[in-house]
């Protein structure tokens, strides 16, 4: 495989309370290759969200990114000036986000909130720029383009509105494009047909694909790599299929079991994982699964595991790893998953 | 940006202000003659001498045939009728040249209100939780604590005593005199206007902060605009829409402190003949300046109204 696009290095970025700092993404590392498309997926504050925009240095106040490096082109993007981070926003690596009904501004025209994109970048000429505009509505599939640019963002449908933050995103033909849960606020008609066109920009246009998710068919769909992130720190990652078939951390297990099946019995309950996300205020020792784990033995609540080759490719940071849990502990036919279920460790033995 | 509707919509509302103007200067031609006494007693007159000039001005005539002739002449020739303390002369002139005046000075005034108001309001935002923001902060508390009259006192004995080069220690207003002359202006203008800049400048701070944290400032910020074109471009505009909504009351707040303001500062506008002349019991020309006021109140909050339409798009009539 080519070299990296993207090497992110032992990220750290804590947001400071009250009661302390918050670390909402702990020593995150991963790579980007040119024209993958990498899906991240996690519960609400595993830090999914918190990793892209530390990437580009949006993390809102009071965060602050306090260690680690992302390196693009040689630059540590943590390190470089601000009106250089500010070149490479939106020229080099463009960023679409969740909310399409409020990520545009209400009071300006569409077309030129696209137009902008390039204008900031002394891309082209204002007349250049609308060209182009027209062009990405069209290549988003928006109909009427050259009307539609013309509209204010709520004379839009939901969906228009997420294929224009797309069409201002490619702008600039980036080389990375990060997609924070984009599809989230859109029905899943709609969900379908923006999965469908990012996946046709990464084939075509050849643009890296960051995909922030919480959804694990979404990223069945798009992606060719996953990374599974829980509470701030990444718990597996490698490419879909093998995690998809031979999940190796039991919370990468977990989720995938708790995707509702059409084929499944009917009348089967809904399968979730019991238990809270910790508080990353006070995480829990050891393993940050382990209060929820099924498979737990002793080591996880004391040792903090790290992230290991277990299949090629394929890396988990697991004390026991389901390879383990299903030869040993029944994984597969297994109905309760309470957290200690399947090793016996159960709460009322755990001396906290 | 102005539609076909917003067209129609200014039209109802012109038609709304002339009912308006009409019933407001009736209701004033009404009572002021309920008052007992006139403009005439004043000057002690008596026997025919006395009778002789009611006949002038048709006061012997029963209520509703003046009534009747004064609404006759305001419709058909917009004439406001004759002074009864100054004979001979005639009001709608002279009214009309006084709004000129104070729309100097009240135009200068909303500039200060809305242009000082916003520029301290987006640095107070800007600077959130710095010395600067407590800074504007609390000149904006004085500010709106104090009534324009205290400010004006403050501002002649700063500028008419202790810095009395500055004005020659006159403040007085000349027609067609020279703009640059703080003392017949600049002075006045700011005394009207910066109790209401500090109430612009408070709501756009919260306005800015409350905006800068939406998810499009975010947007813009990940397009790699430059922090200016940020604020400027994407934050005031939509910062804007609540100031707006309280410019209505600003404006009338301007337009009535006049009254105060052309007092201090001896400017032969509006508000000093309004005062001047319900002292001196001149009907036709309290009758005269009732109905600008009713005038301009009602044209101010159709343009605020219309200033809606011009900042956000998603308002239409």
């Amino acid at each position: 495989m080519a070299a990296p696009i993207l090497r992110v290095r032992n990220l750290r970025t804590q947001f400071s309370t009250d009661q302390g700092p918050v670390t909402a993404v702990d020593n995150v590392s991963f790579d980007l290759y040119p024209g993958e498309s990498l899906g991240i997926v996690g519960e609400s504050g595993s830090g999914k969200s918190v990793t892209a925009l530390s990437i580009l240095r949006l993390v809102p106040d009071p965060g602050r990114t306090v260690g680690g490096s992302v390196l693009f082109h040689e630059q540590d993007l943590l390190q470089v000036s601000d009106e250089e981070i500010r070149e490479i926003r939106g020229r080099d690596i463009a960023m679409i986000f969740q909310d399409p009904q409020s990520s545009l501004n209400p009071v300006l025209r569409t077309g030129f909130q696209i137009d902008e994109a390039m204008l900031a970048h002394k891309q082209a000429t204002p007349r250049q720029a609308r060209t182009r505009t027209i062009e990405l509505l069209r290549r988003v599939r928006i109909p009427a383009a050259e009307t539609r640019v013309r509209d204010f963002p709520h004379q839009l449908s939901g969906g228009m509105r997420q294929r224009a933050m797309i069409a201002m995103g490619l702008a600039n033909s980036p080389a990375i494009l990060i997609a924070d849960e984009p599809t989230t606020a859109l029905d899943v008609t709609v969900q379908a047909q923006i999965l469908e066109l990012l996946g046709d920009l990464n084939r075509e246009l050849g643009t890296a694909i960051i995909m922030i998710t919480h959804n694990m068919g979404v990223v069945a769909g798009l992606c060719s790599r996953v990374i599974v992130m829980y509470a701030g720190q990444i718990v597996e990652q490698g490419p879909v299929d093998q995690i998809f078939d031979q999940p190796q951390h039991p919370y990468t297990w977990s989720l995938l079991r708790s995707i509702p099946r059409v084929d499944a019995v009917r009348h089967e309950r809904l399968r979730s994982i019991e238990g809270m996300a910790p508080d990353l205020l006070h995480p829990p020792a050891g393993c940050r699964f382990h209060p929820r784990c099924p498979f737990r033995i002793e080591k996880c609540l004391t040792d903090e595991p790290r992230l290991e080759e277990i299949h090629p490719g394929q890396f988990a940071s697991c004390w026991v790893s389901m390879d383990r849990a299903r030869a040993e502990m029944n994984a597969n036919n297994l109905d309760d998953i309470s957290p200690g279920a399947a090793s016996g460790l159960k709460p009322g033995e755990i001396i906290p | 940006m102005f539609t076909r509707g917003t067209l129609i919509y200014i039209a109802q509302r012109i038609v709304l202000i002339a009912f308006t103007v009409v019933a407001v200067s009736s209701i004033v031609f009404l009572g002021i003659h309920r008052l007992p006494g006139d403009a005439l007693l004043s000057e002690r007159l008596r026997g025919s001498a006395y009778q002789i000039l009611l006949h002038h001005y048709g006061l012997d005539q029963p209520l509703y045939t003046q009534y009747w002739n004064f609404v006759v002449g305001v419709v058909t020739r917009g004439d406001l009728g004759e002074s009864l303390v100054n004979r001979g002369l005639q009001i709608t002139p002279l009214v009309l040249r006084e709004l000129g005046v104070s729309a100097e000075v009240g135009g200068l005034a909303l500039l200060f209100t809305i242009g000082l108001g916003m520029v301290l309001g987006v640095f107070a935002a800007m600077r959130q939780n710095t010395w600067l923001d407590y800074l504007l902060t609390t000149t904006s508390v004085v500010g709106y604590s104090m009534p324009n009259f205290v400010i004006a006192a403050f501002l002649i004995l700063v500028f008419g005593i202790w810095l009395d080069n500055l004005t020659g220690g006159t403040f007085y207003y000349q027609l067609g005199g020279w703009r640059g002359d703080i003392g017949q202006l600049w002075l006045p203008a700011f005394a009207l206007g910066f109790p209401y800049a500090s109430i612009v400048a408070r709501l756009t701070r919260a306005s800015m902060l409350e905006v800068i944290r939406q998810d499009y400032i975010r947007t813009a910020r990940a397009k790699g605009l430059r922090e200016s074109t940020i604020i400027i471009r994407h934050a005031l505009r939509n910062a804007l829409i609540p100031v707006i909504t309280i410019l209505g009351p600003l404006v009338i707040g301007i337009i009535t402190g006049s009254v105060v303001i052309e007092n201090f500062f001896g400017i032969p506008g509006l508000g000093k003949e309004f005062a001047q002349s319900i002292l001196n019991r001149d009907y036709a020309i309290v009758i005269g300046v009732f109905t600008m006021y009713a005038a301009m109140v009602g044209l101010a909050n159709l343009l605020v109204d219309l200033a809606y339409v011009v900042i956000d798009p998603r308002i239409r009539y």
